[in-house]
């Protein structure tokens, strides 16, 4: 299962990428949400997108728009990684197309478990 | 001098035990120390044997409640298993499918639910699973034997680290508000919920009996012993017909219950009969 990590930051690429790499997950990483976009097109069976919302160049939900207009990327799970705990825009985010919000400061078990969720589906 | 001594560690896994079942092995002396230390300086208390000498008082409740919510495990968290909720909201179908008028009543017991993310977890569950909720005589019963984590409960107000853990965050929006406080449980949820203080080696709380029992991450506490006699418990519980929601990793094996076995594959729910 591959997934993409989308931040600014290598110290959060890094804490994510440990919790999915336990459960088996191949990382792909970008900077920022442009650089995230073009890592993304660039995949073939990319199963989750972790993105954070505050990032140069273009920010997570800018991201999840244009990831949502395009037809390869439309369909992927995306979860915001984010210390944005805002209601307003948690609610614009999912609006917007973002499966999940995962809030800053988080732990290992709560990524995990925020995927457990995602592959369940929409089942309850 | 060591905190712990071999004579009041035995000591105090008896009392653990009788009040509530959980069985520590001495192997935990670590977990005692941890957790006891910070009580024992509270209350100006050099080490486990002066501790112990009080936990024997019976006039020393509200310590040894203390002690007890110490040395037990609250770990939870919404949804824990998203699949066996996916099992329980079929349950709920067939029920809303097949009853009527005044059969419209559903009770449900969280039995040991710690902080409440299962009973409020049970409470989302029914409100997106029925649709003509406001006719439907509906109570989900929480009860615990640690008095501070059930004052949480009741509170209803989780911290970040918590609503991130198991909690879709469609249900966040829907069912909390943010204050400075935390995220705050809806009226919508509480209003189906209740709290009590109750042990699962006592009679089956009031209240009953009950459709849907969940005792998930209980027995593995216990010994073979307690486990039959909490199983013996919630099968009184529930009615003939209701379901036990044990563990994702957790099962009956051979134990006589009145139990069926587990249905669709999954170990963990199993029907009274």
């Amino acid at each position: 299962m591959k997934t993409l990590i989308i931040d600014d930051s290598s110290t959060m690429r890094i804490i994510i990428s440990r919790a999915l790499k336990d459960l088996g997950h191949e990382i792909v990483q970008a900077e920022d949400g442009k650089q995230g976009l073009e890592v993304a097109k660039a995949q073939e069976n990319l199963a989750f997108i972790f993105v954070d919302w505050n990032m140069p160049v273009m920010n997570g939900y800018e991201f999840v728009v244009a990831a949502r207009a395009d037809e390869k990327l439309k369909a992927i799970p995306i979860i915001m990684a984010t210390t944005e705990n805002e209601r307003e825009n948690i609610q614009k985010a999912l609006d917007a197309g973002a499966n999940e919000f995962i809030l800053k400061p988080f732990t290992k078990e709560s990524i995990q478990e925020k995927i457990a969720l995602i592959l369940a589906g929409k089942t309850f | 001098m060591s905190f712990i001594d071999d004579a009041s560690l035995t000591y105090l896994l008896r009392f653990v035990r009788e009040a509530s079942g959980v069985e520590l092995t001495p192997e935990k002396a670590y977990l005692a120390e941890y957790r006891l230390r910070p009580i024992a300086t509270e209350e100006n208390m050099g080490d486990l044997q002066q501790l112990c000498r009080r936990l024997a008082d019976p006039k020393e409740a509200p310590l040894r409640q203390k002690v007890l919510d110490a040395m037990t495990t609250h770990e939870t968290l919404f949804f824990r298993d998203p699949l066996v909720f996916a099992r329980i909201k079929k349950i709920l179908q067939s029920w809303v499918a097949e009853r009527s008028g005044a059969s419209r009543r559903l009770r449900i017991w969280s039995a040991a639910c710690s902080t409440g993310q299962e009973a409020y977890s049970m409470a989302m569950l029914l409100r997106e699973t029925i649709p003509d909720i406001s006719f439907w005589d509906i109570k989900i019963l929480g009860t615990d034997i640690a008095a501070e984590p059930l004052k949480a409960a009741e509170d209803g107000v989780y911290a970040q680290l918590h609503v991130n853990r198991g909690l879709p965050t469609n249900y966040l929006m829907k069912y909390f508000t943010q204050e400075a406080k935390g995220w705050q449980v809806s009226g919508d949820l509480k209003r189906l919920v209740e709290f009590r203080k109750a042990s699962l080696l006592e009679l089956p709380p009031q209240g009953g009996p009950f459709d849907l029992v969940l005792c998930r991450n209980v027995m593995i506490y216990f010994n073979a012993d307690t486990s039959r006699q909490v199983l013996a418990r919630l099968r009184e519980a529930l009615h003939a017909g209701g379901y036990l929601i044990l563990g994702g990793s957790e099962n009956l094996q051979n134990r006589e219950t009145g139990f069926s076995a587990g249905l669709d594959g999954q170990p963990c729910v199993y029907k009274a009969v």
